[in-house]
């Protein structure tokens, strides 16, 4: 009886090894497999490398705490995927308490009147939109000045321009007002040309 | 009807590219842009932005392979909570 019992515990030990050495392998076979499909996500939506790497990192720690839980009804990438979108709508979120100050700055790029500031005039760059060379200089730089967008700014551009969100979702996602909303897309966008021209022109010269 | 200011036609420009904006405010909009070539040359750019944002940068998004097996080596050589 005694010796019954005995190998029915070892037994379910040699189990549980077995089952953790499967979920083991599982997990490196999803971390190689998937890493980097999480890691470009996150570096789309404005993340530089650092930051976008330790969200991926943090997305397969939620994933192996909660491995048990998953139960393969929906596909691992796509699991792994809800659980980083959910990550970087976190970290959006923290960045919407600072709207205040974003807003309460008078926007110098127009006058009272509405009218463009001089210095920021928009200038007509020598951009060709059909020629593959200038749209991959103008994506760089691009991507390069939206890096340098405040967080709250980012978060609205990335989840309008890349995510294609609704505006209603991109509000509920973020927790602020439509017309917050509106003033700082239109700043985001205003300052990104700018950066976009006095880039463009520097390059132009060389 | 009433003219609108720079500011204003950026605001309006946004908003359009939502299909949201009513007719009349369409009509200032064109009206506008009619006559303010800064204003046509910011929606020109506008749009070869909104383009251009969702093309990859040229920038290595890729982890390295010894960045991955740190990763699975971190996470597996953590206590689980």
């Amino acid at each position: 009886m005694q010796f019954d019992i005995l190998s029915e515990s070892q037994a379910k030990g040699t189990m549980t090894r077995l089952r953790y050495a499967e979920k083991e392998a599982q997990f490196r076979h999803w971390v190689r497999e998937y890493s980097d499909l999480l890691f470009h996500h996150a570096v789309l939506r404005g993340f530089d490398r650092d930051s976008a790497r330790d969200l991926t990192q943090e997305t397969f720690i939620s994933a192996w705490n909660a491995m048990d839980s998953f139960e393969g009804k929906a596909s691992a990438k796509n699991w792994l995927f809800v659980i980083l979108k959910n990550k970087i709508t976190d970290h959006y979120r923290k960045s919407s308490g600072k709207i205040s100050v974003l807003l309460s700055e008078y926007d110098h790029n127009f006058d009272e009147q509405g009218h463009w500031a001089k210095a920021s005039y928009p200038r007509e760059l020598t951009v060709n939109p059909s020629e593959a060379t200038d749209v991959a200089e103008l994506s760089r730089i691009l991507h390069g000045c939206a890096a340098k967008l405040n967080s709250i700014q980012k978060a609205v551009f990335f989840l309008k321009y890349v995510d294609e969100l609704e505006s209603e979702i991109i509000c509920t996602q973020l927790s602020i007002t439509a017309n917050n909303y509106w003033t700082v897309l239109h700043r985001a966008k205003v300052q990104l040309r700018s950066c976009l021209q006095k880039n463009w022109f520097l390059i132009q010269k060389i | 009807m009433k003219s609108i200011s720079c500011k204003e036609a950026v605001h309006y420009m946004l908003v359009r590219e939502e299909g949201r904006l009513p007719l009349l405010k369409r009509i200032s909009l064109w009206r506008h842009l009619a006559i303010c070539s800064l204003c046509r040359t910011f929606a020109f750019q506008n749009k070869l932005m909104n383009a251009a944002i969702k093309q990859s940068s040229a920038t290595s998004s890729t982890l390295t392979e010894a960045e991955k097996e740190k990763m699975i080596g971190d996470i597996l050589n953590s206590k689980p909570k």
